[in-house]
């Protein structure tokens, strides 16, 4: 286990490092910061001197390395456009977009547990074709819509709840569960189809013909076997949602993670894109850690 | 007994809260967040707009963007490189320490610093050399190079409490300025809150409290008016405007000080030939696409000039084909001639669809136009480095000074390739003329000449669109500010 886990935050620092630097080059291809910084109006000769004093003028390597060995130092650096310190934007927003993140991917699951293992117990009956048919349709609603809709809906029309922002609970309402859709209806369709490959499996014949009550048989065998696969994906969905959930941020004015990448992208600021892509990174990998260990507690045929 | 006293001090406790008004509140709502709280480090219009109810600079426009006194009381150039300003007594920053030239001082020396990093308009447009204090209510600043349009640039140097901004560092949890509000708290991207300033020099405002949030989403924002949430908002999109007008809300649009235009690259073909650029200019029905597009709402122009510099005389060109074909055909131009016309996505009003609609008339007239979409970045990184096509959507704003828009024309801030000699002499003079008669004369010239030389095919003026809730008293502005200690809301 512990070799595991070694190896595996090895190759995490790999990752981290790629990623940054896929970033860093992404970002400079199409140019760099200076005149988009300045914005129209500025003259080129004003852009070449900002240009020079910012050093974006050096090779791209001097550039990217000298951000690496101040990041492996703990310096992140600062941010162009808020002339702040990364850590410290990224730290402000990282708690509303766990928040966020949690609770709508708790939320999604613990719906898709029932209603997958159901679907898939009575399949082809009339419940079945219900969730699986509510399931694909909340699987292609483009979030986006859902959000505005949400909005129109329980806000402008109804009055219940607030439009958007970040505050009270009623706030949290609408965007947890326009974000809770899409985990909703894709676990709900993966738990359904395991739960049908592991019906399937003699032990369940086993353990029905020994005479176990069905909802035994169902909520401790199949569920227990059936969840595995459906383990990975909600960890890439967990990875996915602490990156911010960039839609539903903008949608909800949700002051996440995701709004302040899109800030960056938009504003070429790439020590802050550069340390938002950092630590998701991390955030990635250690949650696929999580999941390789969850994995060997639900199985216990997997050991490491 | 206890009980008594106890009923008589909750009553007495009732009457106290009852006789006190409840605080008046205006909530705003902006596309972004502010991206500081100190004005040396501010450079979006969302930032300015909630810095200058805190802060102020020596000079405003007026609601005419004529420049009107504010922590200045008078200024005027000494010599060519001079220009001395007389201060407001008796004014003091939030913390109680008082305004005086020091402070001048201090907020252009802070902002000039070389530990400091900003991308502040004026210290690239400030030719700085030093300031100096004459006394405590006058202050010189000298530059390297004579800048006539010293006034106009200060208007956006907001000056510091130098007992608050003593660092390099921006100081962004804190502010200390002259203005009609005090800080009173930043959440980033949920929102800034403002307190009226009840000794403010000039008058507390009718408002108590102001508070701006960011709302990224223009459907979200609308939704946000429409719940009584929000009592402003800004650039709704013109389809919208419809849904709100009810009951509770209206639509305010005001014309626009930014000027959106097609560039055309005159240094190369076709457009080197100014029969061409003039045909192209005959060849779009401006009227019908902003009728179509824009709901009517941009301004036309053929004056680049914004009001009142302008030469009044110059009018939008009119729609007319087939003087752009007579045209086309002496330049000798082929039919079918492929030209590719680039637009950014988003960036201004209808951008995307402009574009669209323009090269559907330049069709009509014989050209195979072709339309491409870029995204903001990639957009702005070929225009800034001349990789534009033959034609290109920009909007150019902020100034209304008459050289700051002629500024825009050059080939240094536009990039069109568009070098004429008469308007290059020309606008050198202007830039060194100090005499204001002189330089209205001069900026006409320039205007009349830009419009016969057709560097741009020229759109319209954006019109701004604000969604505001019936309890609010307020004017939209013409440059896009929005500035609230004038206005007022309705328990």
């Amino acid at each position: 286990m512990l070799r595991m886990l070694v190896s595996r935050l090895g190759q995490g620092v790999i990752v981290v490092v790629l990623v940054t630097l896929f970033v860093f080059l992404t970002t400079f291809l199409t140019g760099d910061p200076a005149g988009l910084m300045l914005g129209e109006g500025a003259t080129q000769e004003q852009i070449q001197a900002f240009r020079q004093r910012m050093g974006f003028d050096r090779p791209l390597v001097t550039q990217y390395g000298s951000f690496l060995v101040r990041a492996v130092r703990g310096d992140l650096g600062v941010s162009l456009y808020f002339q702040q310190s990364n850590m410290q934007l990224f730290a402000e927003r990282l708690p509303a977009t766990l928040q966020l993140a949690f609770l709508s991917l708790a939320l999604g699951t613990a719906l898709a547990i029932p209603a997958g293992l159901i679907a898939g117990a009575r399949r082809n009956t009339w419940i079945d074709s219900l969730v699986t048919n509510a399931a694909l349709v909340g699987q292609a609603a483009p979030v986006f819509w859902v959000g505005s809709l949400a909005i129109m809906v329980f806000a402008v029309m109804l009055g219940w709840l607030p439009a958007s922002g970040r505050g009270t609970p009623a706030h949290l309402v609408l965007p947890t569960l326009t974000l809770a859709l899409f985990p909703l209806a894709y676990n709900t369709r993966l738990i359904r189809s395991s739960t049908l490959e592991v019906l399937g499996q003699d032990y369940v014949r086993t353990a029905r013909a020994k005479g176990l009550p069905y909802y035994v048989v169902l909520f401790k065998h199949v569920l227990r076997n059936a969840i595995g696969p459906a383990l990975t994906v909600i960890g890439i969905q967990l990875g996915t949602f602490v990156g911010g959930s960039v839609i539903t941020e903008t949608v909800f004015a949700w002051p996440g993670v995701g709004r302040l990448a899109i800030q960056a992208i938009l504003t070429k600021d790439f020590p802050l894109l550069q340390t938002i892509v950092a630590f998701l990174a991390v955030g990635f990998v250690l949650v696929n850690v999580l999941v390789d260990v969850a994995y060997s507690l639900v199985d216990p045929r997997v050991r490491y | 007994m206890l009980r008594k006293l106890a009923a008589t001090l909750l009553l007495a406790a009732l009457a106290v809260a009852w006789s006190q008004p409840a605080p008046t509140r205006a909530v705003i709502a902006q596309g972004v967040d502010i991206e500081t709280m100190d004005p040396t480090f501010a450079s979006s219009t969302a930032t300015w707009n909630v810095l200058h109810h805190v802060f102020e600079p020596l000079m405003l426009r007026d609601a005419d963007m004529n420049l009107q006194p504010v922590l200045a009381l008078s200024w005027e150039s000494v010599d060519e490189l001079t220009w001395e300003f007389k201060l407001r007594e008796g004014v003091s920053f939030h913390s109680g320490a008082p305004f005086n030239a020091e402070a001048v001082k201090f907020t252009l020396e802070r902002m000039f610093s070389p530990n400091v990093t900003t991308i502040h308009r004026a210290v690239r447009d400030i030719p700085l050399d030093h300031v100096e204090v004459v006394d405590d209510y006058t202050v010189r600043i000298v530059t390297k190079t004579p800048t006539v349009l010293m006034p106009h640039f200060l208007r956006t140097v907001l000056i510091l409490d130098p007992t608050v901004y003593g660092s390099n560092e921006p100081v962004i949890d804190r502010a200390s300025g002259t203005g009609p509000y005090t800080f009173a708290s930043w959440v980033r991207d949920s929102g800034v809150e403002l307190r009226a300033n009840a000794d403010y020099w000039n008058g507390a405002p009718a408002i108590d409290q102001l508070l701006f949030r960011p709302i990224p989403e223009n459907s979200t924002r609308v939704a946000e008016l429409l719940t009584g949430a929000v009592d402003l908002i800004v650039n709704v999109p013109p389809d919208d405007l419809p849904q709100i007008e009810t009951a509770r809300t209206r639509s305010l649009i005001s014309q626009g000080g930014r000027d959106v235009f097609i560039g055309l690259r005159a240094d190369k073909a076709p457009f080197d030939d100014v029969r061409v650029r003039q045909a192209v200019n005959y060849a779009v029905d401006r009227q019908a696409i902003n009728d179509a597009i824009l709901g009517g709402y941009g301004e036309l122009y053929g004056s680049v000039v914004m009001p009142p510099n302008n030469a009044p005389e110059v009018e939008p060109y009119p729609y007319d084909p087939e003087r752009a074909k007579a045209l086309l055909t002496e330049a000798g131009v082929p039919r079918g001639l492929e030209i590719t016309l680039q637009t950014p996505n988003g960036r201004y009003l209808k951008d995307v669809e402009a574009a669209q609609a323009v090269a559907a008339y330049l069709n009509q007239v014989g050209f195979n136009a072709k339309v491409e979409v870029l995204e903001w970045s990639v957009f702005s990184d070929a225009w800034l480095n001349k990789k534009t096509k033959e034609m290109f959507l920009l909007g150019l704003g902020g100034w209304f000074d008459g050289q700051g828009e002629l500024t825009w024309l050059r080939d240094v801030t536009s990039n069109t390739g568009w070098i004429n000699e008469e308007f290059e002499s020309g606008f050198q003079r202007l830039a060194t003329t100090f005499d204001l008669d002189e330089r209205a004369a001069l900026i006409q010239d320039l205007d009349r000449l830009a419009f016969e030389e057709a560097p741009w095919l020229f759109l319209w003026r954006q019109p701004s669109l604000y969604g505001a809730s019936n309890r609010l008293n307020w004017d939209p502005r013409r440059d896009e500010y929005i500035f609230l200690w004038g206005a007022s809301i309705d328990q």
